[in-house]
């Protein structure tokens, strides 16, 4: 009875433990490509399984022998299965079996694409001012035949405007495989750090590889030319020719040049382990892009101290067709507006990885001429002979001109007349026969318009080290890479320990900021940063613990008072100490439904180094402490809540002499709910806040939404929110309704 | 002694099972495979079983699908990418985890009954309970975590920032110690168009346009 109640008990396992068989591959009744067949089902945890009596069969035909078999897997691999469909039989040895089939066809399609079409609209009334945009994107994209790739992207909007840079995208772009992208239209092309990092170009982007080799070329505008507000596209003054008449000297402003671009990189190496690349980067304005002559732009004409313009009447909007003889041009040069600008950057970088990409190698450097005025045109040798003296000597000062080429030979490269900043690139006295080898190396380093950069990066034994250097000199200019920060020098290094599995981190870090390029800097600017972080996160169930602390040690190197006479002095001192602090802890737990509990602490203290100021100082120094509590909750029937609330408390200078204390309180509450199996979700959400102190303030709002799945790849996206405000007893309300619908196909 | 034997065969059958922990499905171009405390590159087939700590490193092109043998958890790597597969096998269960180094990486996982998936970069760790979701990790620039469906938390290494990522919502997470999250777009997925992922995405975006005509793009995020 015993052994009967054994054998029932192991069979009734075996049975059991069949039923978690999984089928891993193909999936059953799933359509595939008839090459490399993989069929593979798991028994992992099924107890029981012998090996050696597993039958794996293909429509009837046994393939054991193909396929790898032991007690957790089966896993046999075809070269080539013909089309149609198939049945797989997987035996376990008389102990029940399991069945399922497949479809194998004979190719991957040759033509793939999909697609998005997406509209929004939004209106945003904040106090008085409104803005509505509406706007239609499409991105489409697809392969065919293996080797083309093909995407678009497209936006057009209502904000699109002459007046501006184009707000509408229209980007088309194809691959050959890997050997060639390009672009047409508006692209983000990136070059180097330097060069050309991310600014719409509207053009052709073009990147070639072969192997080791890659040819990167953009050609297009960085800016398109804008003519401007015909009502702010002229400035005049009053002059007098040479009969005594009175007239209006009229000057363009308010316009933009086109600014076309000529790029490239040159690189060798695959970049992921080696690379080495060349940049090259020519953007010049295009003078003829503006029109000089605006016959419907106005100007209101005032006489000014020197007397009228006869004809004119004080007061009266007149265009400049009406002007007639009473008004001259300035005919390009010497516009209010900004001057065109031509524009020249050569660059090289080098990265390479070591030891399986754990360590890290690269640099970049790169050096620009800039010409801020080319309306001039180019300056002759000959011109530069009389620049400084009026004898003719060939010798600008005492620098022998002779050796050296003529500039206007070079203008479709650079145009260089004495608008060029900076002037000269280096200190020429450094490169003097005789001048140490040191000196020149700092004069070469310190030179205004050159930017250069390192960076090594290590990832040994959970250890994460990165050390960088930068410096970009005040003078450094690259039209295409208008969001560079000029005049920084930097150095910082930073080590991430990663510890128990990643459960326990620590941070500590080191930066270094000045603006110590130039040989002639006398104060330099400094900032020192050090910080400390240490995050635990022990695991599920578990509260993970964040810490951070930042010292900010902030120097403007003017340590003495400025005395204009005997009694008044101006205090240009800046050096504070700045403490930064933050704590976090958070928390998941389950308490009838689950919830996430988080908590901050953050504590700001910034001090004034100097404690010999004048009372009425506007003091740097402030104090702010943020708490803030936040209470996330699913509930079982998928509804989600989030409770949130926010003190923050401050002392600052708010004028010479005079501190005050600023308060806030916020709270917001939030809920959203799925409906009809998560086709819809709707939103909602209450917030409040309440300032005292230095401003007495307070807000009520709400805000509803809807997210829609109206049909398979078809969805609405709806927001609303409503808040009135009361500031100084004063009412004003917020009102942003948007609505977005897509269709992905 | 028949009860013996069938004794020792379960113990012989669990012994002999003990690390495997995964199978590699699908393998296409560059695709090698390193086994713990090895230092030998084998190339990566269709079929080859992996054990916990197995390395996988995709070439240029390359690609590879894995399944986990428990639940069907299948892990996606890209080209040029590395990633060390994880899993400690308890009952009848794995208890696993994804080690990138760098790569971009798709993972449809099941849910995982109270147990954590961790997937952990040089710049991140995510906690993932069961959901789909794609990673880009660079040691150099950082994570980009893309949620498809589920839930996840991120951390970022650096400062211990955590947030949750939903459906519809990408995660940056950088070197520098940022952690942002914002709806996802289009080019958050660019290039997983291999791993065959559907992409569920809105946006809204705003461009403001300085003096000097340059423009800078927000996106606007709101609940």
């Amino acid at each position: 009875m015993k052994k009967q109640v054994l054998y029932l008990a192991l069979f009734t396992g075996i049975l059991y433990s069949q039923s978690g068989i999984l089928i891993m591959n193909p999936e059953p009744n799933s359509e595939i490509p008839g090459k490399d067949v993989l069929i593979a089902a798991s028994m992992f945890g099924v107890r029981g399984i012998d090996p050696d009596n597993i039958q794996l069969l293909l429509d009837g035909e046994d393939i054991t022998d193909l396929a790898f078999v032991d007690e957790d897997m089966v896993s046999c691999l075809l070269d080539q299965v013909e089309p149609g469909q198939h049945q797989v039989q997987l035996i376990f040895g008389g102990r029940g079996q399991k069945n399922w089939s497949f479809t194998t066809i004979a190719g991957e399609p040759i033509v793939d694409y999909s697609g998005r079409i997406r509209t929004s609209s939004s209106m945003d009334q904040i106090d008085e001012h409104t803005l509505n945009i509406s706007q239609v994107m499409v991105d489409f994209k697809g392969s065919a035949y293996e080797w083309l790739k093909f995407k678009t992207n497209v936006k057009l909007t209502t904000q699109e405007n002459i007046l501006y840079q184009p707000r509408n995208v229209m980007g088309f772009e194809f691959a050959l495989k890997d050997y060639a992208t390009i672009n047409f239209g508006d692209s983000n092309p990136r070059l180097s750090h330097f060069t050309m990092n991310g600014k719409r170009i509207r053009g052709m982007n073009a990147n070639f590889k072969f192997g080791w080799v890659s040819l990167h070329v953009v050609k297009g505008q960085i800016n398109r030319g804008i003519n401007g507000d015909l009502e702010k596209a002229y400035s005049y003054s009053i002059g007098t020719d040479e009969e005594g008449t009175r007239y209006l000297s009229l000057s363009r402003t308010g316009y933009t040049f086109a600014q076309n671009t000529t790029s490239a990189r040159f690189a060798l190496g695959l970049g992921q382990k080696f690379q080495w690349g060349l940049n090259f980067l020519k953007a010049r304005d295009d003078t003829t892009s503006v029109e000089p002559i605006l016959d419907d732009a106005t100007i209101v004409y005032s006489p000014d101290a020197t007397g009228p313009v006869a004809g004119l009447d004080s007061g009266v909007v007149y265009t400049i067709g009406e002007l007639g003889t009473k008004a001259q041009v300035l005919n390009g040069k010497n516009w209010v507006g900004d001057g065109p600008k031509d524009n020249l950057v050569v660059g090289t970088d080098l990265g390479f990885s070591l030891f399986n990409k754990r360590l890290r190698l690269d640099g970049e450097l790169a050096f620009s001429l800039t010409n801020t005025n080319i309306w001039g045109g180019p300056l002759t040798l000959a011109a530069m002979d009389t620049l400084i003296d009026d004898s003719v000597d060939n010798k600008l000062s005492s620098f022998d001109l002779s050796t050296l080429p003529d500039p206007a030979d070079y203008e479709d490269i650079l145009i260089i007349n004495p608008n060029m900043a900076p002037l000269v690139p280096i200190d020429i006295n450094a490169l003097e026969p005789g001048t140490p080898s040191s000196e020149l190396m700092d004069a070469v380093f310190s030179m205004p318009s050159l930017a250069y950069r390192g960076r090594a990066v290590t990832n040994f034994y959970g250890n994460y080290l990165s050390l960088e250097y930068s410096q970009v000199g005040p003078e450094f200019n690259s039209l295409a890479n208008p969001y560079l920060v000029k005049n920084k020098r930097e150095f910082s290094v930073s080590d991430k320990l990663k510890l128990l599995q990643n459960r326990l981190m620590l941070t500590v870090g080191y930066k270094h900021q000045d603006d110590d390029i130039l040989t002639t800097v006398e104060t330099v600017k400094s900032q020192n940063t050090l910080s400390l972080g240490i995050n635990a996160l022990p695991g599920p169930g578990l509260p993970t613990v964040n810490f951070t602390f930042r010292s900010i040690n902030r120097d403007n190197g003017i340590d003495e008072l400025v005395y204009l006479t005997d009694t008044t002095f101006t205090d240009n001192r800046e050096h504070t100490q700045t403490s930064n602090m933050v704590l976090n802890l958070n928390h998941r737990f389950d308490l009838i439904w689950s919830h996430a509990l988080s908590g901050t602490f953050v504590l700001v203290n910034k001090d004034d180094k100097f404690t010999d100021r004048d009372e009425n100082f506007v003091d740097p120094a402030m104090s702010t402490n943020v708490m803030n509590f936040t209470l996330s909750t699913r509930y079982g029937n998928s509804l989600k809540t989030n409770l949130n609330l926010t003190t923050n408390t401050s002392e600052l200078s708010t004028g010479p002499g005079v501190r005050g204390t600023q308060d806030f309180l916020t709270t917001n509450f939030d809920a959203e709910y799925p409906f009809l199996e998560n086709r819809i979700l709707a939103k909602g959400g209450l917030n409040f806040a309440k300032g005292s102190g230095l401003v007495d303030m307070s807000w009520v709002g709400f805000k509803a939404g809807l997210r829609w799945k109206i049909m398979d790849g078809f969805s609405l996206n709806t927001h609303g929110e409503f808040r009135s405000k009361e500031t100084g007893g004063v009412q004003k309300n917020t009102v942003i309704a948007r609505a977005n619908l897509e269709y992905a196909f | 002694m028949k009860r013996f034997l069938i004794f020792c065969l379960v113990i012989n059958t669990c012994l002999l099972g003990a690390d495997k922990i995964a199978l590699a499905i699908k393998v296409k171009g560059k695709v090698s495979m390193l086994t713990k405390g090895s230092s030998e590159k084998s190339p990566l087939k269709p079929g080859t079983p992996l054990k916990d700590q197995d390395k996988i490193l995709t070439g240029k092109g390359g690609f590879a699908a894995v399944m986990y043998l428990d639940d069907k958890t299948v892990i996606k790597l890209l080209g040029n990418s590395d990633l060390t597969i994880a899993g400690d096998r308890t009952g009848a269960r794995i208890n696993k985890s994804l080690d990138i180094k760098y790569g971009k990486i798709t993972a449809d996982i099941a849910p995982q009954k109270g147990r954590e998936f961790r997937i952990a970069t040089p710049t991140s760790v995510a906690s993932v309970k069961g959901t789909e979701l794609t990673v880009t990790s660079d040691p150099a620039t950082g994570d980009s975590f893309t949620l498809l469906e589920g839930l996840i938390e991120v951390t970022n290494a650096l400062t211990g920032e955590t947030t949750e990522v939903e459906q519809g919502e990408t995660a940056v997470s950088t070197p520098e110690g940022s952690l942002e999250v914002h709806e996802t777009t289009t080019e958050d997925m660019a290039e997983f168009e291999e791993a065959d992922v559907e992409i569920p995405t809105q946006e809204l975006r705003f461009e403001v346009e300085d003096e000097d005509g340059n423009i800078k793009e927000i996106i606007i995020q709101f609940q």
